[in-house]
């Protein structure tokens, strides 16, 4: 890497921390460095909302994704602004008027305490491993890529998160990440220019788009009802709801992000922000992706995008390269038959090109099956790799720096998020709740600091150490589907049936909890088949049948005993 | 008994007229997902 690409690195990545450090250094007790006293504008809440969620293996991946499988991962977000009405108009107004830090607060007011430890105690699970993770995944990439050391990539990132975290709390997270969104977008819209500056002169971006529909890069929406597939119009406005929900409505690492809101209207503006921008953004990321698949029509790509970690026999070399020289006779062919289509190709000009693709896709597919036999470490998904590959190799000197300013933006500003919402949940539900119920600001300060180092910490161990288990990141992404069905079930017994009390629902929170890892259970050993996005369904569901069931019982129960007396 | 906080009142001084808001809302998603289910049959292979 260039000095010029260092220095634009650390120059961004500086300039933010240090801002955000210096801006909310006052902070003299609890309420401002957990909500900021309430002072965000309703630009800071929308932009540090979508800085919490996108982490840097959203910048990583969705491209990734696109450059694959085309764009029908958009459809995953189509529930989310039906999310953001349903947490402005029932959620936020709750949340405000019980001036609650945390949204297991409200449980306790509405249940009892055992509902608000039970669902704490869920989200701390959850989110505390997958906090290591966020580091965890991009540092591992970076790594690979560029070479650097793994361990040193994973403290650094963790290792400013803590520092900007616990020096200015909330306020400083939501700051930065306004920051961060910002340079992450540029960063994005400046990579969108240079990928279709990398097309040929004679192949202008009208060529390009329908090069990518004719290879199928472009279908969006997907009708079909089938269960099987993952990303449809169907799953997206039902599993997406669901999920963008639970994430929304009920995940501290977002509900304190708009409850540092100066107002009511501005934290619900911020929702309605997101609502609208999220879908066009998640469009142009992986529209990104697309045009980086065109680009590669043109500029030779890598047979594969990540490489094997052991060394190979001269015979496994050899059947590799065997399949390599194919690639690369087939790719010349598929780059001459592409530069000389006419100017208004029909179907019939494409077919060869849609074969030559299909053709390099299945060789692909060989090579990873390969290496996957020769090198067990081999991660045969190398999707992830796609994105940066473009930028180290297609980007000019400068730019490369402000892209990995933006993988590192996006990992930092997920990251605080959650290290936030890790401290408030165990200083407000467990430890002023269970520990020290007294009040005493300085204390209580330097209480929710420690807790935030204790968390930083423990992300960054959990990211040192995720190297050693194999199936650590995909666990941690479906720890958070295991847990978040049971959560909004329990939330939204809380807000739409008044009727249900506490006994009833902290059962059903546990049978629910039950079923879907069960269900769960049921998958891994091939039982059944099932997205893990159905999961939050699920356990929704039952949580909330449970619940009216057992309110019913015990309902009619306490009747009549009051009758009998 | 616990008190609800749902049969608490709305805050009267926010004057917003937020259920425009989210029919807004509404129609942006419809709208988006009109344009992509064009851009889909445009392009379907």
């Amino acid at each position: 890497m260039n000095w010029l690409d260092w220095a634009v690195l650390f120059l961004t990545l500086l300039t933010i921390v240090i801002y955000g450090s210096w801006k909310t250094r006052k902070n003299k007790d609890l309420e401002g460095y957990l909500k900021g006293n309430n002072s965000e504008n309703w630009q800071t809440i929308g932009l540090s909302i979508m800085a919490t969620q996108a982490s840097a293996i959203t910048f990583l991946s969705t491209p990734g994704q696109a450059y694959e499988e085309g764009m029908g991962f958009a459809q995953f977000y189509f529930g989310l602004p039906l999310a953001m009405i349903i947490i402005s108009a029932f959620f936020l107004p709750i949340y405000y008027r019980l001036k609650v830090f945390t949204a297991y607060e409200y449980l306790e007011q509405r249940f009892d305490v055992r509902v608000r430890a039970f669902t704490a105690l869920l989200f701390l699970l959850s989110r505390g491993l997958a906090a290591g993770i966020t580091i965890y995944a991009p540092s591992i990439i970076l790594s690979t890529l560029l070479g650097w050391n793994l361990e040193l990539t994973c403290v650094m990132i963790g290792g400013f998160v803590i520092f900007y975290t616990v020096s200015g709390g909330s306020r400083a997270v939501s700051l930065t990440q306004k920051w961060q969104m910002m340079i992450i977008m540029g960063g994005m819209i400046t990579a969108a220019f240079f990928v279709v500056q990398s097309f040929p002169d004679s192949f202008g971006f009208s060529e390009g788009v329908n090069l990518a529909g004719s290879l199928g890069k472009m279908e969006i929406i997907d009708l079909s009802t089938d269960l099987d597939n993952r990303y449809t119009l169907l799953s997206g406005l039902t599993g997406g709801l669901f999920l963008s929900l639970s994430y929304f409505g009920t995940d501290q690492s977002q509900v304190q992000r708009y409850l540092g809101g100066k107002s009511l209207k501005a934290s619900r503006i911020g929702l309605m922000f997101n609502g609208l921008v999220k879908i066009p953004m998640q469009i142009f990321i992986l529209f990104i992706g697309v045009m980086v698949f065109i680009s590669f029509q043109f500029n030779k790509p890598p047979i594969v995008f990540n490489d094997h970690t052991v060394d190979l026999s001269q015979t496994e070399k050899a059947e590799l390269d065997e399949i390599e020289k194919a690639y690369d006779v087939n790719f010349e062919e598929k780059r001459l038959a592409i530069i000389n289509l006419p100017e208004y190709p029909t179907q019939r000009d494409y077919a060869p090109i849609q074969a030559m693709q299909r053709y390099q896709d299945t060789l692909r597919t060989s090579y990873k099956a390969k290496l996957s036999l020769y090198d067990e470490n081999y991660e045969d998904k190398d999707g992830d790799y796609i994105f940066l590959t473009f930028v180290l190799n297609q980007l000019p000197i400068g730019l490369i720096g402000l892209l990995l300013a933006v993988i590192f933006s996006a990992a930092m500003s997920s990251t605080a998020g959650e290290l936030n919402a890790l401290a408030s949940t165990t200083t407000i539900d467990f430890y002023k709740k269970f520990i020290s119920k007294s009040d005493n600001d300085k204390r209580d300060l330097n209480v929710g600091k420690l807790l935030t180092v204790a968390w930083g910490v423990m992300a960054i161990f959990i990211a040192l150490i995720a190297g050693l288990f194999d199936n650590l990141i995909e666990l941690v992404n479906i720890l958070g589907s295991l847990f978040y069905g049971t959560i909004l079930g329990v939330f939204l017994v809380a807000f739409f049936f008044k009727w249900v009390r506490g006994t009833a629902v902290f059962i059903a929170g546990l049978v629910g909890q039950i079923v879907v890892l069960t269900i769960h259970l049921l998958v891994v050993y091939g039982e059944i088949e099932l997205s893990y996005l159905m999961y939050n369904i699920i356990g929704s569901a039952v949580v909330i049948s449970v619940a009216i069931f057992l309110q019913l019982l015990i309902g009619n129960k306490n009747n009549s005993e009051v009758l009998d007396s | 008994m616990i008190e609800d906080p749902l049969d608490e009142q709305e805050p009267k001084d926010d004057p917003t007229n937020w259920n425009g808001w989210y029919m807004g809302l509404i129609a942006a998603l419809a709208i988006q997902i009109i344009v992509y289910l064009l851009i889909t049959n445009m392009y379907k292979v």
